[in-house]
């Protein structure tokens, strides 16, 4: 089973279809993740600002991100539903655009950056939780995602552009 | 009054910018790519400052500093969006004069700056910290919506 043949099952099935053809629903989704990204990404980049050092040197960093996590995650919720949902209906569209490949690999790099910093240096947080400048390794983790952010955004559009 | 305008927006579309990025297809690409990218670092900055005039992040901040902190991104991704918006608007005044999602893009732009610079900034100064909780979150919230309705209208010119 390959993975051509599974985008060929999902751009076959009736819901694809269906979604593809719609004329309301289609650009209320795309209207929706487009302007989720500000809810989403345009949050988290805070919190990835202050890692790298560039921001709220003043606040810890647990001050910037606690209050933000419920927004940010709210925000991702609605990139991530109505992305997959695009996805869905134009699953052959996106498997021959080498857009729709780049993004999936910085999407990939992204979640795995987040998994190093959880799993390294987060669990020391408490020792440099308050300092302007944080270690070496959590602004290299800040300026890996604000890179991929970037990355990601642009591969987004311009896949659209393209299909 | 949309009428009266059109020999502009033509005019406009016919300059030498306006053909030239038309016939570049990286140009118009390029410049969509650099538009999306302004929105949201612009909108992000709007929605922090509008959770702290909230009281709902970085409370151990005040609303003047936080404001001053978030000033040259904001200011920033203003910018890249105002001067890629010209670009892709100059490529297709016509079919902008011609869009009714244009139409109220552009009413909400005329609404939504001159607020930024007005209320939205002076709620946010430091001599202005003794305003009614109601004063604060009531321009936050008008300005988020005047943004997002930006948001929402230039996305949907593509789709009229």
């Amino acid at each position: 089973m390959s993975i051509h043949w599974i985008f060929e099952y999902i751009d076959a099935t009736s819901s694809s279809t269906a979604l593809r053809e719609s004329l309301y629903v289609f650009p209320i989704i795309e209207g929706l993740h487009v302007v989720s990204l500000a809810l989403s990404v345009g949050l988290v980049i805070w919190f990835d600002l202050r890692l790298a050092g560039w921001v709220l040197k003043d606040q810890p960093v647990s001050a910037v991100f606690r209050p933000l996590r419920p927004f940010v995650l709210t925000g991702f919720a609605i990139t991530v539903v109505t992305g997959s949902l695009l996805f869905w209906s134009l699953a052959m569209r996106c498997y021959g655009s080498p857009f729709f490949w780049a993004k999936a690999l910085m999407l990939v790099l992204a979640g795995v950056n987040i998994a190093v910093y959880h799993l390294t240096i987060e669990r020391r947080q408490a020792e440099w939780n308050a300092a302007p400048i944080p270690p070496r390794q959590a602004r290299f983790a800040g300026l890996v995602a604000l890179t991929l952010w970037v990355g990601i955004i642009a591969a987004g559009r311009m896949m659209a552009y393209f299909l | 009054m949309w009428d009266h305008l059109y020999p502009y927006f033509l005019w406009i579309e016919n300059t030498r910018l306006g053909h030239g990025i038309r016939e570049s297809k990286w140009t118009f690409t390029l410049a969509e790519v650099f538009h999306l990218l302004g929105i949201t670092l612009f909108l992000g900055t709007i929605l922090v400052l509008a959770l702290r005039l909230f009281d709902l992040v970085l409370r151990e901040k005040g609303v003047a500093e936080t404001a001053r902190e978030l000033m040259p991104w904001s200011l920033s991704g203003l910018f890249l969006t105002l001067v890629t918006g010209t670009l892709l608007f100059t490529s297709e005044a016509v079919k902008c004069w011609g869009n009714v999602a244009f139409h109220y893009k552009a009413l909400f732009l005329l609404l939504a700056l001159p607020f930024q610079f007005t209320a939205l900034r002076s709620v946010t100064r430091a001599d202005r910290q003794g305003l009614p909780p109601i004063v604060r979150k009531l321009t936050a919230l008008v300005a988020v919506l005047l943004w997002f309705g930006v948001a929402v209208f230039g996305r949907a010119i593509f789709f009229f």
